[in-house]
């Protein structure tokens, strides 16, 4: 009797312990060939700091963290860069983590321009990727990961958006965000993180 | 005991620093990018220091107004980016942002007048 309940505990242990380490699928999904598909980040090509063309197929092999921003801004980018660096930090020895910022002002920040903010900020390509491009491509992009862009003159800076910073698995779904503002927000986004990469390494 | 109690309230506020406007300012428009105690963020946004800001104290209405670019060097750093302009902040908080600025990073017990920060502001450019 004792070893049925104990195996029963440990049965109920494993499904449970399995289920709250697995981060979840964000997003709308899709049925493609009357399967549910999660939300997943649409295809880019844009330039990096270093002149070279980056496109999602860059991303195959990699967790990417992104997020939007312009060199220029005044106001929310500094912080969200702060706490971008303390992830690239956290993780530079780890490979499979890659950092990626889509500019929002690729007007003002040509590809040199962002080669001097990277190296001010003294982190690399292509570990960490800030890409520029047509205006276009790069708004529409924010959406799909979930950030909200939008042209304002009276904004500091000229354009207003949200500084989430967002969590992309291998197959490009998205499996969680943060306000990359949240002091607090961040320190969970990076326990995320963890979960994200055990996910892998379990497979 | 009352006495004690006094002298208890009193060393809470002694401790306080003064400025609270100007303090608040700061960390709602400044330490973004200067970090919160102002130590600065790698090669982009440099600390505010006593020596730095002694240099830059006399421009500092029109710096907080209208931003920086001096490509300045400090500690062997060349710091290439540029402050922009804040045209959010009135004239009053300017003038409270500069006292709380002197009093953190030269120590000086100062209370700018308005019409003086005004005027420097017509003048910045
Ligand atoms: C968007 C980022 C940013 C914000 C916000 C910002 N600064 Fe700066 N600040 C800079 C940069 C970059 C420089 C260096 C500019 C240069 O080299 O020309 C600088 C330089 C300075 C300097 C002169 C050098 C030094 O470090 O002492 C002072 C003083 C200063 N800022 C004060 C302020 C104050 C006060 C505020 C808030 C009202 C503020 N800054 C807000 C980025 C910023």
């Amino acid at each position: 009797m004792r070893i049925f309940s104990l195996l029963f505990l440990s049965f109920f242990a494993l499904i449970s312990c399995n289920e709250s380490d697995k981060l979840p699928y964000l997003g709308d999904t899709k049925i493609v060939d009357g399967e549910k598909v999660p939300h997943t980040v649409n295809a880019f090509s844009f330039y990096n700091q270093e002149g070279d063309i980056i496109t999602q197929n860059d991303y195959k092999e990699s967790i990417q963290i992104a997020d939007f921003f312009f060199t220029k801004c005044p106001t929310i980018c500094p912080t969200v860069m702060g706490n971008m660096v303390t992830i690239y930090d956290k993780y530079e020895a780890n490979p499979t983590i890659k950092l990626v910022s889509f500019s929002l002002d690729p007007k003002r920040d040509s590809i040199s321009a962002l080669a001097a903010y990277a190296e001010n900020l003294e982190v690399k390509a292509p570990k960490w990727n800030m890409l520029t491009g047509e205006k276009e491509k790069l708004h529409g992009l924010a959406s799909n990961y979930f950030n909200i862009v939008v042209e304002d003159e009276e904004a500091p800076g000229g354009i207003n958006h949200s500084g989430k910073i967002i969590l992309v698995d291998k197959e490009g779904k998205v499996r969680s965000f943060a306000d990359g503002t949240d002091p607090d927000e961040v320190e969970r986004f990076i326990t995320d993180i963890d979960k994200l990469i055990e996910e892998y390494e379990a497979d | 005991m009352r006495l004690i109690k006094l002298f208890i309230l009193l060393f809470i506020f002694s401790c306080q620093s003064p400025y609270q406007k100007g303090e608040k300012l700061f960390s709602q428009h400044c330490s973004n990018c200067h970090g919160a105690e102002a130590e600065g963020f790698r090669k982009l946004y440099p600390p505010i220091t006593k020596d730095l800001y002694s240099t830059y104290s006399d421009k500092i209405v029109c710096i907080i107004r209208y931003g920086l670019n001096d490509s300045l060097v400090y500690n062997g750093i060349q710091y290439s980016s540029s402050m922009p302009g804040n045209d959010i902040l009135s004239d009053i908080d300017i003038v409270n942002l500069k006292n709380y600025l002197d009093w953190k990073f030269l120590a000086e017990n100062k209370y700018n007048s308005l019409p003086q920060v005004k005027k420097e502001l017509v003048d910045c450019k």
